[in-house]
């Protein structure tokens, strides 16, 4: 595993360092337009994380930060400063990456690498304000920030794609260039908002780092007067962190107090009707689940989770839906709309779903201990966690392809390539996840250098994972061309080009997903509960 | 019904456990007694299967806990101390759960014994997230004895139960035994220990110090010295030279 992420930090390290030497470095102009326009957007991607899914806990610690630190003799204050200081080193080393990349273009390096810890610590505590204020947020008042959000998140990707969708739908060229072309439009659409009051509001502190960032000369009083106003900036930031800490905790405690005399009273003058009640609520009969080998029970389980966060579930899943199903607005012939709308579901399967979709072993870290006392087996165990994301992806593709058949009906070939291939790539994609995941586990609002280093790594396996899958596809294009010429009919069925093509595409990703599957077998058969994840 | 021989558990370097071994049979509740970082927790959770043992053959009802771990895991139930339930699920479909991966026979009228028995009855359809500690415990045990393991093990049991909890359990506990089951208890409560155990064994560092009966115990190290309790004899033990009487067999 050490060689693994040697070797990949190494391709991470080694394309960074590629694109630094070969590349031309851009001008402070640039820099100051698209800096503030980068950091604003990762400052909103955290609002529409948390509007996505409430955070479990206000503050997430581990298991040994909670028995050491919040158990210790501290104050939450004191806590509270421990886990701004964990937070500014990982803001540190992002920025000292960020700087390392950006070397070629920044002016003065020290002043943008201190521009970007900066920078990047405002939008860490912002996070944190975020995730305290929605953790202990009434029902009402995070339903109204969901509704805001994605409201507007909607509002702008719809008018962006009303706006291009005319334009698409006359572009002649492939869909996979029109797609990128599509979201260069999109991209640019949104951008325009920061010509808009709101998005001059959003992205003003990040204009005042990206003068920091970006200073030609540090010993000006115009560099030291644009640090002293970010500085000012970060420490506001850190008062607001301590503050909505502090009025939250004082709610909580008003909020059981003025809930404490009812509940008084009801135990002086009402016992039987609270007796009366609690018999009422009584059911003699369990929720009946099929065992089906150990698996029945996993996936029943994993199932009442995902139900639990359907609405948020049925946004994640529409975006790629949308995406996926742009060929459709392109004059192309059934056959290439279904081929480019299936190629976008393996794409877009790889890359948003699984991050979506943690309905598995990514989101029991605290409860493996209960899983591996279960008398299930192993096997039924990982096919039993497998399931839920795995059949929750067969229906989203499913949902899309009909959607596609119905609008422009392709082949029954086509369709039947799909259905047998799509179900093993779900299976393969979600055994890596979750290989990855007990090779080296995580909670799911964990932070941190680890997970910050673990995501560019596994991020960097990815891309050489599906670059080398795209180099495997092209050459068994060809090799298949070249057998199916050859062979003449002597193959039967396989003499035609695509049954053979997606036979074989079907045999290696059914084999991957065998060899897989049965090395999460393993890893969880050798995990080990009782150790604690890397903070 | 429960065997230890020759148990040891490393992490790397580290040894927790060291050779331990004892035997636990039908009708006996061995108290599993020793200051922290003994390796108690290592000694109960590689029994349950959740870790494997790096030396050593560990059985329930003759089946090896590593080469038939789900044969163990039917007959055996765990309680740890820090109970690890699913926040989605509800008291109920925590007792579905259940009793679908046990394939529990009548688990309709065994969970109404038991919530109702634990005082759950009114929260069978409250999320476990919203439970306090002591009601988390009390579900953790109500699925630990719904498919009435022949084998029990209770890792600090009494944490977070109110009066009448502790002693609902403790008579649970004395129940099981006398209708055959094995009981390990885990603890540092050495009056509950004295109690409720028919055996006791102490480790300290991993190893074995003393493992008998309470009459056996008195017996070693109340010779020299007039011991009478066995907070008193704890300390004593924990204090003298390992291996008092490393293996002798609880059985």
């Amino acid at each position: 595993m050490s060689i693994t992420a040697l070797v990949l930090a190494i391709v991470w390290l080694g394309q960074s360092v590629v694109s630094m030497v070969l590349r031309d470095p851009y001008s402070i102009e640039t820099l100051r337009r698209w800096v503030p326009l980068t950091l604003t957007a990762y400052f909103l991607w955290h609002l529409v994380k948390v509007a996505w899914k409430r955070p479990e806990e206000a503050i997430a610690w581990s298991a040994a930060e909670r028995a050491m630190i919040c158990g210790g003799p501290f104050s939450r204050q004191e806590a509270l400063t421990y886990r701004l200081t964990t937070v500014m080193t990982a803001a540190i080393f992002k920025a000292l990456l960020a700087s390392l990349l950006l070397f070629p273009d920044l002016p003065v390096w020290p002043a943008g690498f201190l521009g970007l810890v900066l920078a990047l610590a405002f939008i860490e505590l912002w996070r944190m304000t975020l995730e305290i204020a929605t953790h202990r947020a009434s029902a009402r008042a995070y339903l109204w920030l969901r509704v805001s959000v994605f409201g507007a998140a909607g509002a702008i990707i719809l008018s962006a794609l009303v706006t291009v969708g005319n334009t698409f739908s006359t572009m002649d060229e492939s869909p996979g260039v029109a797609t990128i072309q599509l979201l260069r439009h999109l991209f640019l659409a949104t951008t325009e908002l920061r010509q808009t009051w709101i998005g001059g509001v959003c992205e003003a502190p990040f204009a005042t780092f990206a003068q920091v960032i970006t200073a030609s000369h540090v010993f000006s009083g115009e560099f030291i007067g644009w640090l002293l106003l970010a500085s000012l900036l970060v420490v506001t930031m850190a008062w607001v962190v301590f503050e909505i800490d502090r009025r939250s905790f004082a709610a909580i405690v008003r909020a059981e107090r003025a809930g404490y005399q009812p509940s008084k009273s009801l135990n002086h003058f009402s016992l039987n009707r609270v007796a009366g009640d609690s018999s009422r609520r009584i059911s003699s009969r369990l929720p009946r689940v099929l065992r089906l080998g150990g698996m029945g029970p996993i996936v029943w389980r994993q199932m009442i989770g995902a139900s639990r966060h359907k609405i948020g579930l049925l946004i994640a899943l529409t975006l790629p839906a949308l995406l996926a199903m742009l060929p459709l607005l392109q004059p192309l012939s059934p056959a290439s709309t279904f081929i480019h709308v299936a190629g976008g579901l393996v794409f877009y399967s790889f890359l948003l779903l699984p991050a979506a979709l943690k309905f598995d072993f990514r989101r029991d870290y605290d409860r493996l201990v209960a899983l591996k006392m279960l008398p299930i087996s192993p096997s039924s165990t990982v096919f039993g966690q497998l399931a839920t994301p795995v059949l929750l992806t067969g229906l989203f593709q499913l949902s899309v392809l009909t959607i596609t058949m119905i609008v422009r009906p392709a082949p029954v070939g086509y369709v039947l390539g799909a259905i047998v291939l799509l179900p093993l790539l779900n299976v393969l994609i979600f055994s890596v996840e979750n290989l990855l995941f007990l090779v080296s586990p995580y909670r799911l609002n964990q932070e941190g250098i680890t997970v910050f280093i673990r995501t560019i790594l596994v991020f960097t396996a990815k891309g050489v994972f599906f670059m080398l899958a795209l180099v495997g596809l092209f050459v068994w294009w060809h090799i298949a061309g070249h057998m199916s010429q050859r062979m003449d009919g002597r193959l039967g069925v396989f003499a035609d080009f695509a049954p053979l093509f997606i036979f074989g595409i079907w045999i290696v990703v059914g084999m991957a997903a065998f060899i897989f599957t049965r090395l999460l077998v393993g890893a969880y058969r050798r995990y080990d509960p009782s150790l604690d994840a890397a903070g | 019904m429960i065997s230890v021989d020759d148990f040891h558990k490393a992490y790397g370097e580290t040894v927790a456990v060291s050779g331990i071994s004892f035997d636990v049979a039908a009708g006996e509740i061995l108290g599993l007694v020793g200051p922290n970082g003994a390796g108690k927790t290592t000694t109960l959770k590689t029994l349950s299967g959740v870790i494997s043992p790096t030396r050593g053959r560990l059985t329930v009802q003759g089946f090896d806990v590593e080469r038939d771990a789900v044969e163990v895991k039917r007959r055996l139930a765990y309680v740890p101390d820090d109970p690890q339930l699913f926040p989605d699920l509800s008291v109920d479909q925590h007792l579905a759960f259940t009793a679908a991966a046990y394939e529990v026979d009548g688990a309709d009228r065994r969970a109404t014994q038991l919530v109702e028995l634990f005082e759950l009855a009114a929260k069978r359809n409250t999320p476990a997230r919203d439970l306090s500690r002591g009601m988390r415990q009390k579900l953790a045990i109500c699925c630990a004895l719904l498919h009435d393991p022949v084998a029990l093990l209770f890792d600090e049991p009494l944490t977070g139960l109110d009066p009448r909890g502790i002693r609902m359990l403790k008579e649970e506990i004395c129940r099981r035994a006398e209708q055959g089951a094995a009981v390990i208890v885990s603890s540092h409560l050495l009056a509950m220990v004295e109690d409720i155990c028919t055996h006791v064994l102490i480790i300290d560092a991993g190893r074995p110090r003393f493992c008998g009966t309470f009459a056996e115990l008195k017996e070693t190290f109340g010779s020299s010295q007039p011991a009478t309790s066995l907070e008193q004899i704890f300390f004593l033990a924990t204090e003298a030279t390992p291996a008092v009487a490393a293996t002798a067999s609880v059985g």
